[in-house]
């Protein structure tokens, strides 16, 4: 199967418009209402790639992040221009603590 | 405590030996389907801890890369007048389509991105436009592909984790409830059988030394 779809970036006009540039789809979004919305754009219009400043990960509804778990969407947790929150990396580790069943992160990170 | 419910985790059957023999096979099936599982899982663990030191390498690298582009562009914006900057990128000609694929591994379906580029970065008129702007295009473009790879390869990791946890359920399923049942209830019955194969021979002999009596 191929089909061709597009990237969407969501997050804080200031720091996604530049994304706008590199053939992007940017839907700026600031509050929770905004962010899902963006989302649900984003799911019913099928993108396959979306990526998202982490300051918003934490405004996504239960329902949506469900929604997009399921689908075959990909989200990806961005830095915004405010910088990094460290999301992107713990969201990771803790995938792997799921997966493996132990914190096999701690003694890398000592 | 746990040994002491173990007893009970005895199914619950007649003790024939129709049901001895069925329950023997079914031990030999969860035996294998265990064992399948088991090496299943431990591919998937293999692959996976491989992919996600490739993922957390490159997460660093894109945030890192990030965080500059964003920098110069924070810079930009207090050079250039707000309107300008989004005057520049407000009609990109530059175009990317995904190509999407279904790649297998271990039959789940994981996706893989191929892009398809169209037209240039360069859409906007020189005169009220800073060169840096070029610059940190240039290079939110390279970043682009690395992140679009980094789609590809979370997306991967997370369905792998979702597989892995999966499995190792299952697994643990077959190996604490399933199999020590199985054995349990094999036991019991062929307690229960033989218990009465004794009973039977002393009632043999019994009557035999009744009969010899006379």
């Amino acid at each position: 199967m191929s089909t061709s779809k597009n990237i969407a970036v969501i997050g804080d006009a200031a720091s996604v418009l530049c994304f706008k540039a590199v053939g992007l789809t940017v839907l700026p979004a600031a509050t929770a209402e905004e962010v899902n919305s963006a989302l649900e754009k984003v799911y019913k219009e099928k993108f396959a790639v979306v990526f998202i400043t982490e300051q918003l990960k934490a405004l996504i509804s239960a329902q949506m992040s469900d929604l997009i778990g399921r689908s075959l969407i990909s989200l990806v947790l961005i830095p915004s221009s405010k910088g990094s929150l460290g999301i992107g990396m713990s969201q990771l580790s803790e995938i792997v603590n799921k997966a493996v069943g132990i914190n096999i992160d701690k003694e890398e990170n000592k | 405590m746990m040994f002491r419910r173990a007893a009970k985790m005895r199914l619950n059957v007649n003790p024939t030996r129709m049901e001895l023999l069925n329950l023997k096979k079914r031990l030999g099936i969860a035996k294998r389907g265990h064992k399948l599982l088991k090496d299943k899982q431990d591919e998937l663990m293999r692959r996976f801890l491989l992919l996600i030191k490739d993922v957390k390498d490159l997460r660093l690298r894109v945030e890192a890369s990030l965080q500059e582009v964003f920098k110069k562009f924070a810079f930009l914006s207090s050079m250039m007048s707000e309107e300008s900057l989004e005057e520049a990128l407000a009609m990109p000609s530059k175009e990317i389509n995904l190509k999407i694929h279904d790649k297998s591994i271990m039959n789940i379906k994981v996706p893989h991105y191929e892009t398809e580029v169209k037209g240039d970065i360069m859409c906007y008129g020189y005169g009220d436009t800073n060169g840096d702007l070029d610059l940190s295009l240039y290079q939110l473009d390279k970043v682009l592909s690395d992140m679009i790879m980094l789609a590809e390869k979370e997306k991967t990791i997370m369905l792998l984790a979702e597989e892995i946890i999966r499995t190792r359920r299952r697994v643990n399923a077959l190996e604490y409830i399933l199999l020590p049942n199985l054995e349990e209830t094999i036991k019991y019955i062929w307690m229960r059988l033989s218990e009465m194969e004794r009973g039977n021979l002393a009632r043999l002999m019994k009557l035999k030394d009744i009969i010899r009596k006379h």
